[in-house]
């Protein structure tokens, strides 16, 4: 409930957040319960777990999107797709579609830094991620995009990406080295050449002669994209799990929206483990003798009780430590909403487990 | 070290670091992210940063800041300390000091193999990047040694390439939770080392549900009939059994292991949690 409030009207819905916390999950979650409400739904996934691509139908290899087979009944004719990023074919795309010829965009793929850049550069593929966005969100062919974002290691490393490689590309220092003779650029030749050798300078120095003239388009799609993110049509989902390190993470990437004045539509509190027993954590101390006493009553065996009523202590310490957590991500995030899906018995790699995070997703009231 | 996110990665490299200094090996600690996972695990006051620093008896962490690694490493290239000042302040540098693909990753692995070459330590701990992002930073030496073909750079990144690939000095761990998805990621990142060809020493899993309740428990605790603290503990109960067989399916995949760390129920990671993992950790 809380969720479709957020995401009435929304074209690309973004969910941001460290490794490790579901981020697929809950964007191929948010997807089918999205399709399943009617409208052209996309998730474009970044790198996901094998398992997790089989169960969307992605194949092992390109990008395209394919349709997700829903089990979903009801009258809405919502289409869910799926899509994957890679980098590599993005950038590839984008060269051939800015470059002044086919022989400039051939020159520049057959150059050796250029594979490295494009595939190893930090921020490359998190700025490729906004590229593929950018395309399929101009593309039409979709009412809303749920964008899974690179498991950064820097949460910054995403928003920053665009100015970052078109900085690159924009290549002024790069022009001054194909200039040795001028002044400003000749102390900063002389040392890359010392430390790097001449014939990555050389690479480096064609590689720059290429990009030449590509810079307005790379800066266009660059500050287009910046602006969808900015607008309206979008907003920023941060996913995470009730752990210190990984809602520190949340709250500093919720930090930089707020500075960045970037649409901030809530968090999603995943994998919580559910309580089992009422009260404060104060009233802890006496519930393993209580939990035995009742278990033996119920007539389970010494053993077996005392073991069953260890491990209830165990689980509440965890739910107790949970919601803790939350209460304390409440107070700093104020009125921000906040939503929980538990953790399950199962881990969720299948559709059917996709399908039962997106219940919990969308049956909250929200906080 | 590497994992896929989430799994404990860091956690287990701390602790592995106190198994190994607990035999009397000096052991440093490197943390590549900036992340300052260490300082807060090992209660330090102030963040760790790019100082060697005593965490535990035998034990020093290092967070190594790539933007210093790289001043350092050309500050020692250059010598002169007033071309290398002029140098940083070249725009020109600047830019290719920023864009150059891997390069922080480069110096970070350089650093890394310049402390070993010191000698105050006698074994590294790098709490590595995920899996994912892990392959590509065991891999840029080669590819550095590959596109610079000549010059410093080729040569440095070559030896560093040479100590990677050296089974004799290093040892690559994968961490995993026995979860689906984590354990598929460390099968992929498996079959990927070897092809590369990098010394992959095997993989920890962590966060292992110890079987506490055997097959008559189960029996017993499902027929009860009860409200209150006897139905939530039968509850707890049922959750603990599902979620032990899930993880016994998901180990049987990545099994032998280098060892099987038990799940912490403690309610924080502080540093005799994290002693105890190291404990389990001492016969490797």
């Amino acid at each position: 409930m809380i969720l479709d409030r957020v995401l009435e009207g929304r074209q690309v819905v973004v969910c941001a957040g460290a490794g490790g916390v579901g981020k697929t999950t809950v964007a191929a979650a948010l997807g089918s319960q999205l399709a399943a409400r009617g409208g052209r739904v996309l998730v474009l996934t970044i790198d996901p777990a094998r398992r997790l691509a089989g169960a969307l139908g992605l194949p092992d290899h390109g990008d395209d999107a394919h349709e997700v087979d829903l089990p979903h009944n009801g009258e809405a004719d919502g289409r869910l797709h799926a899509a994957m990023l890679d980098a590599q074919l993005t950038f590839d795309r984008l060269v051939r579609e800015e470059a002044p010829s086919e022989a400039a965009a051939e020159r520049i793929l057959a150059n050796p830094i250029y594979r490295q850049v494009s595939s190893a550069v930090a921020g490359a593929h998190e700025y490729m991620a906004m590229e593929r966005l950018y395309e399929l969100h101009s593309s039409g062919r979709y009412d809303v995009i749920v964008l899974d974002t690179p498991p950064s290691r820097n949460a910054l490393d995403f928003l920053e990406a665009p100015g970052r490689l078109t900085r690159f590309v924009e290549g002024r220092a790069l022009r001054f080295l194909l200039r040795p003779g001028m002044r400003a650029g000749r102390l900063g030749f002389s040392m890359v050449e010392r430390i790097a050798g001449v014939t990555f300078l050389r690479d480096l120095s064609e590689l720059a002669a290429g990009f030449e003239g590509m810079y307005d388009g790379f800066a266009r799609r660059a500050s287009d994209v910046s602006a969808l993110l900015a607008s309206e049509r979008t907003t920023f989902l941060l996913v995470t799990v009730p752990q210190v390190e990984p809602l520190a993470e949340a709250d500093f990437f919720w930090r930089a929206l707020r500075e960045r004045e970037l649409p901030f539509g809530g968090m999603i509190v995943n994998k919580v483990h559910p309580g089992y027993v009422e009260g404060a954590p104060s009233a802890r101390t006496r519930l393993r003798a209580k939990a035995k006493r009742a278990l033996r009553d119920a007539g389970v065996p010494a053993p077996t009780a005392a073991r069953a009523a260890e491990n209830l202590v165990h689980y509440q310490a965890l739910a107790d430590r949970d919601r803790e957590n939350i209460v304390a991500l409440e107070r700093r995030i104020g009125s921000g909403p906040i939503v929980e899906v538990p953790l399950l018995d199962h881990d969720v790699h299948d559709l059917e487990g996709v399908a039962a995070v997106g219940r919990h997703l969308f049956d909250q009231a929200g906080g | 070290m590497s994992g896929k996110g989430g799994v404990g990665k860091s956690t287990v490299a701390a602790a592995l670091g106190m198994a190994s200094a607990g035999l009397g090996r000096r052991t440093l600690l490197v943390e590549v992210a900036s992340q300052e996972r260490m300082s807060r695990l090992f209660d330090q006051r102030d963040p760790i940063g790019y100082h060697v620093t005593p965490v535990y008896p035998g034990l020093d962490a290092l967070s190594v800041d790539p933007q210093k690694a790289l001043e350092e490493y050309l500050l020692g290239q250059v010598k002169v300390r007033a071309v290398y000042e002029r140098m940083f302040e070249n725009r020109v540098f600047g830019y290719f000091a920023a864009a150059a693909p891997g390069l922080r990753e480069l110096v970070t692995l350089g650093k890394i193999r310049q402390l070993l070459q010191a000698g105050r330590h006698d074994v590294v701990v790098v709490d590595a990047p995920a899996t994912g992002h892990g392959l590509g930073f065991l891999n840029v030496p080669r590819t550095f040694a590959r596109i610079a073909r000549t010059g410093p750079v080729h040569g440095r990144a070559k030896a560093i390439a040479a100590l990677l690939d050296d089974a004799q000095r290093t040892a690559v761990v994968l961490v995993t939770t026995p979860e689906e998805l984590p354990v598929g990621e460390t099968l992929e990142a498996i079959e990927d080392l070897r092809d590369e060809g990098f010394p992959l020493a095997g993989v920890i899993a962590n966060a292992v549900y110890e079987d506490i309740f055997d097959a008559g428990d189960a029996d017993a605790l499902a027929a009860i009939d009860a409200r209150g603290a006897a139905s939530a503990a039968a509850a707890a109960a049922r959750s603990r059994l599902a979620r032990t067989a899930d993880q016994r399916e998901q180990l049987e995949r990545v099994r032998p292991c280098l060892a099987e760390l038990p799940f912490l129920f403690e309610a924080r990671l502080d540093v005799p949690a994290v002693a105890t993992l190291g404990e389990r950790l001492e016969g490797l």
